[in-house]
């Protein structure tokens, strides 16, 4: 991580208040395990436990933008202890406040928003915040609705990516927080990753080209009923028995009757629902990234048959310990799953890449601070090892007449692949595919890295003309691929190259 | 088209039943020994979906059919229902729901014919119907499966939703084809050295690969490399096999199967899915497959899988088994075989294990068609004992191998209904084999025997019906001593099958609560009692309340038990 990165992640001040009781959090059941109502409760979110909790958005008087003052902010006792307590803020059906909106320094890059995230915030707020940063980004930001909840709140989504060109052709890397773990602050730690993500842009040039090459889908409450019934007394029996996210996905589901909380059938949770259409609807999704609690993780990393050699590999390539109170990014295979959760669902029917960062117990004060710019930075190192596949004419050489061989090399700069192993077997996408325009294809062949002599790869009729299955791509992997193609000279040709996974590139030959 | 195939779909002459009610009633024993009363002139012949609406105009003479609204499929076919029951107060909508499904598989048109055979035993039977009993008839409950299985003898089961199979952004482009144009669609081996499949002693006959086999097949239906991209039939037309479309044990695109995209994302899984959570669902037949017996559920062996049944039914299931074979004189099994073992393989997704395991009906495959039914006469021998393991493999659509399979075919059809293996040219140079059994042999019986598949099913189903556990309450002692009073009851099963199948909870078990008056006071005892379970022909423990209740008052004793109308019984201690 650069210098550079680490001055983008501002340390925040932070005011929490110290929890008058630490609540436990979600209980996840072994696989095959009969979980007990009890623990459908705990996985609800002991709403009650979170009522002490306080604070959430601070102005920042200096910054351009103005002041936005804390919506609803009310000075009402919460615990006896003489501290005030968030209100709600008006619904967010209303106008935003005109914060920051349209702002922009003098490139046009957006500026940072006047407030920085402190401590927690409601539900509402959180979604009134990340619908301010998509108005003021300049283009930068959009704002989605991936749904709506049973209870009606919409399930707001942060898509982040340079603004020319579609979103949806660069790989992407969904992070979320669903929202019921009741000491959790990943909303939070989104939110604050959002807002300093567009802050950076107008002084960070490797920032800006990072987002031009991927995307990054920032959710901060997938499941808002339940972040909502945390905050306050509201958590009554019939919130509790209601059906719980992490249960509802379609993979090693099991009924009600014997997991409590699993719903009658799958995906009977319109929030559940809404995220399977969105992981469905974007084959460009690479890694679904989700702020876990410690009680989540495996004691040992699990032998989990579903999880492929390769994926395996890059799971632990990539997981990272930082420190006690920094962000902890772990793999899937290390990730605690009794089946029916958004990740079993990801990785299995997907092949996306679930990956959890990790957030300590009991954080407060500076180790929140802390913990949030080790998220940003995990975050951002993540979003660099996406397949980002360049490549560059190594020959060029004519054969005979109107006959020319072509050679280009590729390279994926990322740690991923250009697709799990996963997605390679369910057909669910494309992997990496090169046609080529202008002249006609006649042979094509492929070099493996390190290796002298190229081996013919079969000329296919690809949807999109003629062209060749380029090889697939491992993390840091490189080949060459030979074309060889009949045309006259002076046409240029075009070689495209293409993959859900992989930004679409072309290169142009111009035959002499 | 050729001529073999023409004649084999020829559309027979549509059947109608007049159901007006017989002029006698019958009693209950008379309903289980009678006869079953199809058509004798022309015997059973396969009907098609769209003469539904002809079938229900001769039922409604019954006076006790409705038609349900069910929605349509993903390829824009009505599916089909009907509900009927006995006369009586209670309206069909709240009475223990019965459900009988036909070919969800998307193959067993079979399946639909012998749905259509209840419907139509039981509505000629209207004294002999359970008054506590809905039915509920979904002949076609596949509708696009079961169209393309009648109109080609081919596609999996698969209904309509386009899907692009192998990601390469075309839809439905490389299914099965007639290569060798003879008029059918067969199967076709290629030889590779990762074959999955060898030739049995039996050369007609496929058996799984071994170590040392020298010649191994890849296995698939009949068909060209149609999109030229080295794979055979990957994107073949429609998507998804409802019957895997079911939320226990789902398994998506990763394992093979066309499952969908999540469970219940296909229209008529999700319709017959909602309808059975309305209703007090208490059993659910599907009528489908060629294994010819009941089959249990657990379709899925996987690692992680739901293991079904749950051990405290098995007693259950072989008990339905037998009754299965006493009443339509089948070859009596040893035990009900589960999902997994009847299909010779995985098969997940299965309605039957939704059903069971999350709704706790008693929920039953009913194999219409097997190698043993035509024969049953005769001594239905037992496979040879290599042979036995290894040939016991089937899938919807594609492939059945077992001994008695071709002791079947030889014996009762002299060979013909099998297409031995023949070259042909797959292009690029590349050799097959086309083969394989004719539509109407091993996943469908021939239209002539069809009588014979159905034989008893119209009897099981309406014998199974009335062994229907049926709690009661059994007052043993009402006491008073002055104002106090002393009550014991219990809740007894007269019925032989047992209350609480499925996943055991008190919450679905069986209830039995004591309503007292303002004015009483309870002194001892719970106000609700609940089990988890009842046995067929059992009694629950005992329970003993003592309160203070006035002269001239009286309570009241409910029994609540899942799937069935709620009881209430006055008490004037």
């Amino acid at each position: 991580m650069s210098a550079l990165v680490v001055s983008l992640f501002v340390l925040l001040a932070l005011g929490l208040q110290d929890e008058a009781e630490e609540s436990p959090a979600p209980a996840t059941s072994e696989q095959g395990e009969v979980a007990t109502a009890e623990q459908v409760e705990e996985a609800q979110g002991a709403g009650e436990k979170q009522a002490e909790e306080t604070k959430k958005v601070e102005p920042v008087r200096q910054e351009e933008g103005g002041e936005i003052p804390a919506e609803g902010e009310a000075a009402k006792p919460a615990d006896g202890q003489g501290e005030t307590r968030a209100v709600a803020p008006a619904p967010t059906s209303e106008p935003a406040p005109a914060l920051d909106a349209g702002s922009s320094d003098e490139f046009g890059f957006p500026t940072a928003a006047g407030w920085t995230v402190t401590g927690a915030l409601t539900t509402e707020e959180l979604q009134l915040r990340t619908r301010e940063l998509a108005a003021s980004s300049q283009g930068w930001a959009k704002y989605e609705s991936l749904g709506t909840s049973r209870e009606g709140r919409e399930l707001g989504l942060l898509v982040i990516a340079e603004p020319s060109g579609p979103a949806g052709e660069r790989p992407g890397l969904f992070f979320f927080d669903v929202g019921v773990n009741p000491d959790g602050r990943g909303g939070e730690a989104i939110l604050d990753l959002a807002r300093d993500l567009l802050a950076a842009l107008g002084t960070d040039a490797s920032l800006r080209t990072l987002l031009g090459d991927v995307t990054v889908y920032l959710a901060p409450a997938l499941d808002p009923d339940a972040r909502s019934a945390r905050e306050g007394p509201a958590a009554d029996a019939a919130r509790r028995r209601r059906t719980v996210f992490d249960r509802n996905f379609p993979v090693g589901w099991r009924p009600s009757s014997l997991r409590p909380g699993a719903g009658d059938v799958p995906l009977d949770k319109p929030e559940c629902m809404a995220v399977v259409q969105f992981l469905l609807s974007h084959e460009n999704l690479v890694v679904a990234l989700e702020v876990l609690s410690e009680e989540r993780l495996q004691a040992a990393e699990a032998s989990d048959p579903r999880i492929a050699v390769t994926d395996r590999i890059v799971f632990r390539a990539l997981t990272h310990a930082d420190g006690a109170e920094s962000a902890r990014l772990v793999g899937w295979s290390a990730i605690r799953s009794a089946g029916g959760g958004i990740f079993d669902y990801a990785y299995v029917a997907c092949g996306l890449f679930p990956f959890g960062l990790v957030q300590p117990d009991a954080l407060e004060g500076e180790a929140l601070g802390s913990w949030f710019d080790g998220v940003g930075r995990e975050v951002r190192r993540l979003g660099e090892e996406l397949p980002r596949v360049s490549w560059r004419e190594v020959g060029f050489e004519r054969l005979a007449t109107n006959l020319w061989q072509l050679d280009v090399a590729l390279e994926n700069r990322g740690a991923l692949p250009s697709l799990s192993a996963t997605a390679r077997a369910l057909h669910r996408c494309d992997d990496l595919r090169v046609t080529l325009e202008g002249a006609r294809l006649v042979a094509a062949a492929r070099r493996e890295s390190g290796a002298r002599d190229f081996v013919a790869v079969p000329v296919r009729a690809l949807p999109k003309g003629f062209g060749v299955e380029a090889p697939h791509l491992e993390g840091g992997e490189s080949r060459t691929l030979r074309f060889v193609f009949e045309t006259a000279a002076g046409v240029e040709v075009r070689l495209r190259g293409a993959a859900p996974w992989v930004r679409p590139f072309e290169l142009r030959r111009s035959v002499p | 088209m050729h001529e073999l195939l023409t004649s084999a779909f020829v559309l027979a002459p549509l059947v109608a039943v007049s159901l007006a009610p017989p002029a006698r009633s019958q009693t209950d024993a008379d309903a289980q020994t009678e006869a079953p009363t199809e058509p004798k002139a022309t015997g059973p012949r396969y009907r098609e979906s769209t003469q539904a609406e002809k079938l229900f105009a001769g039922w409604m003479g019954s006076g006790l059919a409705e038609k349900l609204e069910l929605g349509v499929s993903a390829g824009g076919r009505e599916l089909f229902g009907i509900q009927f029951g006995a006369g009586g107060a209670t309206p069909l909508a709240e009475r223990t729901t019965f459900l009988l499904l036909g070919g969800l598989d998307g193959v067993s048109i079979a399946g639909s014919e012998a749905v259509l055979t209840v419907t139509e035993h039981l509505l000629l039977r209207p004294d002999a119907l359970p008054s506590d009993v809905t039915f509920i008839a979904i002949p076609w409950a596949n509708p696009d499966g079961l169209a393309r299985w009648y109109a080609t003898g081919c596609g999996g089961g698969r209904n309509d939703r386009a899907i692009d199979d192998d990601g390469d952004g075309a839809i439905d482009e490389d299914g099965p084809d007639d290569m060798d144009s003879d008029g059918l669609v067969l199967e076709l081996l290629i030889e590779d050295e990762n074959g999955t499949v060898a030739k049995a002693d039996d050369g007609r006959f496929l058996r799984p690969a071994r170590e040392g086999d020298m010649r191994r097949y890849l296995h698939m239906t009949e068909g060209r490399d149609d999109d030229g991209d080295g794979r055979y039939n990957e994107d073949p037309p429609g998507g998804v096999v409802l019957d895997h479309n079911f939320p226990v044990n789902w398994q998506g695109a990763w394992s093979g199967f066309p499952a969908g995209s999540w469970p219940l994302s296909e229209p008529c899984a999700r319709a017959i899915a909602d309808l059975a959570m309305a209703r007090k669902t208490a059993v659910a037949l599907v009528f489908q497959g060629s294994h010819g017996g009941l089959a249990t559920p657990g379709g899925s062996r996987v690692p992680g899988a739901l293991e079904l049944p749950f051990d405290g039914d098995r007693v259950l299931f072989e008990r339905l088994a037998r009754r299965f074979s006493e009443v339509t004189g089948r070859a009596r099994a040893e035990a009900a075989p589960t999902l997994y073992d009847a299909r010779g393989g995985e098969y997940p997704g299965a309605a039957i294990d939704w059903l069971y395991a999350s709704l706790g009906a008693i929920a039953l495959e009913v194999g219409i068609w097997g190698p043993t039914i035509h024969v049953r006469s005769r001594t239905a021998g037992r496979p040879e004992a290599d042979e036995a393991s290894a040939l016991a493999m089937s899938g919807p659509g594609l492939g059945v191998f077992s001994a008695d399979w071709a002791r079947w075919l030889d014996d009762t059809r002299g060979g013909m209904g099998f297409v031995d293996w023949q070259p042909v040219n797959l292009g690029k140079g590349e050799f097959g084999y086309v083969g394989g059994w004719m539509p109407r042999t091993c996943f469908n019986p021939p239209e002539e025997i069809l009588g014979a598949a159905l034989g008893g099913l119209g009897e099981y189903v309406l014998a199974l019906a009335k062994e229907l556990a049926r709690p009661e309450i059994d007052l043993l002692e009402v006491a008073r001593d002055g104002r106090v009073v002393s009550l014991r009851a219990r809740v007894q099963n007269p019925t032989a099958l047992a209350l609480g199948v499925g996943p055991r909870s008190a919450q679905r078990g069986v209830g039995l609560a004591l309503e007292l008056p303002e004015s009483a006071r309870l002194v001892a005892g719970q106000p609700e009692t609940r089990w988890s379970f009842l046995a067929g022909r059992g009694v629950s423990p005992e329970v003993h309340w003592v309160f203070v209740l006035p002269e001239g008052e009286t309570v009241h004793l409910r029994l609540t038990a899942p799937e069935r109308v709620p009881r209430r019984l006055e008490v004037r201690p």
